[in-house]
């Protein structure tokens, strides 16, 4: 059988969404057409909105609705301190965790080589020139430990060598509250070299 | 042949699949490069470049499966430039290396320059044209860096031009004999190095097509 062009257009329209193929977009639509319309026409709006509202924080690169996002556009935090995440939902967690008082810069991904990604593509050069600009005294970096989390890293390191900002790195090691047997062996390397006196 | 024990392999290169699982590019042992996808494989660390790992894998087709694995041995331990090194490798063994076309050799060969990146003296760069060459030569693309491709001894006074599907071949201007020799020696003056760079370049261009190879941006 086949479907209508109005229904054929929703099915192809959800396989869009990571995860979902035709028989998972099928099911959607059949859903929201059967038993949901209210619901449709509200994701429809909501999907609108969004896609046309949304755009990314001239400064932090974050999404924002506005030209600044509001960690950027809030008084309150230190402009001097900038933490270099890859996603937005790392900034997030790192909210939640109610410790940091400095902005963000949110590359959106990693240097992935292979896939294409370069320097360029995750925003480095406007954090070069933001680095250039002064103003920055530090730079946290809050990136995976993964092979290109670590190519990253060093890659602004060598930028921010270049204009003298200090750069940290977030400490790694044995999870709170956890038990020292779990933690896998490379982890409990780095907890090791980095040890501090106490 | 559908499922195969103990393989030795190293990870090229993963990307996300679903929740928490990865689709690998492997460099196998016995199956040259081959696709796979690894299950839950997010959360595991091990499962990264530049670890040396053994598993096994399942299935048949285009894209196998990955099952249990772990590692065999210490993993060299790449930072900085040695990093970007070793990831302009992978991406050089993702572009030349046609999948399920097994290469033990050139296996061998990318091990012992992983580990010369971060034990060797030697600087990075002549590392790494040792690698494309010996990779090209394995892979059937070799020249010959002491004769033309008429056999006879590259004179040190004269100019020499890359024929990538043949080898050095003499003409008017082009890469100076004598420097061609001293590359061949493993020299590590400065203008021997760019020749070095240079020539590999050339041989390399008709394997990798109009792509550039993007590591080569990480190198400022």
């Amino acid at each position: 059988m086949k479907h209508s062009p109005l229904v054929q257009s929703l099915i192809e329209a959800f396989t869009c969404l990571p995860g979902v193929g035709q028989r998972s977009a099928q099911r959607m639509t059949y859903a929201l057409l059967e038993r949901n319309r209210e619901g449709g026409l509200y994701l429809a709006e909501s999907l609108r909105g969004a896609m046309e509202g949304v755009r990314q924080c001239r400064r932090c690169r974050n999404f924002a609705e506005n030209e600044l996002c509001p960690v950027c556009a809030d008084p309150r935090r230190d402009d001097g301190e900038v933490c270099v995440v890859s996603s937005p939902s790392d900034v997030l967690a790192i909210e939640q965790s109610g410790e940091y008082r400095g902005r963000y810069f949110v590359l959106m991904g990693h240097l992935s080589p292979i896939d294409g990604i370069g320097p360029s593509a995750i925003g480095l050069d406007l954090l070069e020139e933001q680095l250039r600009e002064g103003g920055i005294r530090e730079l946290i970096l809050a990136v995976g430990t993964t092979v290109e989390g670590e190519a990253t890293a060093h890659y602004i390191c060598e930028m921010a060598e270049e204009s003298g900002v200090r750069v940290s790195r977030i400490a790694q090691g044995v999870p709170m509250g956890g038990e020292l047997e779990f933690v896998d062996g490379a982890t409990l390397a780095h907890a090791l070299k980095g040890r501090r006196s106490v | 042949m559908t499922k195969a024990d103990n393989e030795p392999f190293w990870v090229l290169h993963g990307r996300p699949f679903r929740n928490s699982s990865l689709v690998v590019e492997l460099f196998c042992h016995s199956r040259g490069r081959v696709g796979a996808v690894a299950r839950g494989g997010r959360g595991k660390p091990l499962l990264q470049p530049f670890v040396p790992l053994e598993g096994t894998l399942h299935g048949r087709g285009e894209l196998l499966t990955l099952g249990a694995f772990e590692a065999r041995g210490a993993a060299p331990a790449l930072e900085g430039r040695a990093l970007y090194c070793g990831l302009y490798m992978n991406e050089l063994l993702m572009r030349l290396l046609h999948r399920h076309d097994p290469h033990p050799e050139l296996l061998g060969w990318y091990e012992q320059t992983l580990r010369a990146l971060v034990d060797d003296e030697t600087p990075l760069d002549l590392l790494l044209r040792r690698f494309e060459f010996r990779t090209l030569e394995i892979l059937g693309y070799g020249f010959s860096l002491t004769h033309d491709v008429t056999d006879s001894p590259l004179h040190p006074e004269r100019c020499y031009r890359l024929d990538p599907e043949q080898g050095l071949v003499a003409d008017a201007q082009g890469f100076s004999g004598a420097q061609i020799l001293q590359l061949a020696e493993g020299s590590t003056d400065p203008g021997v190095r760019r020749v070095g760079r240079d020539l590999m370049r050339q041989a390399l261009a008709p394997h990798l097509g109009e792509r550039p190879l993007n590591s080569r941006e990480l190198f400022r």
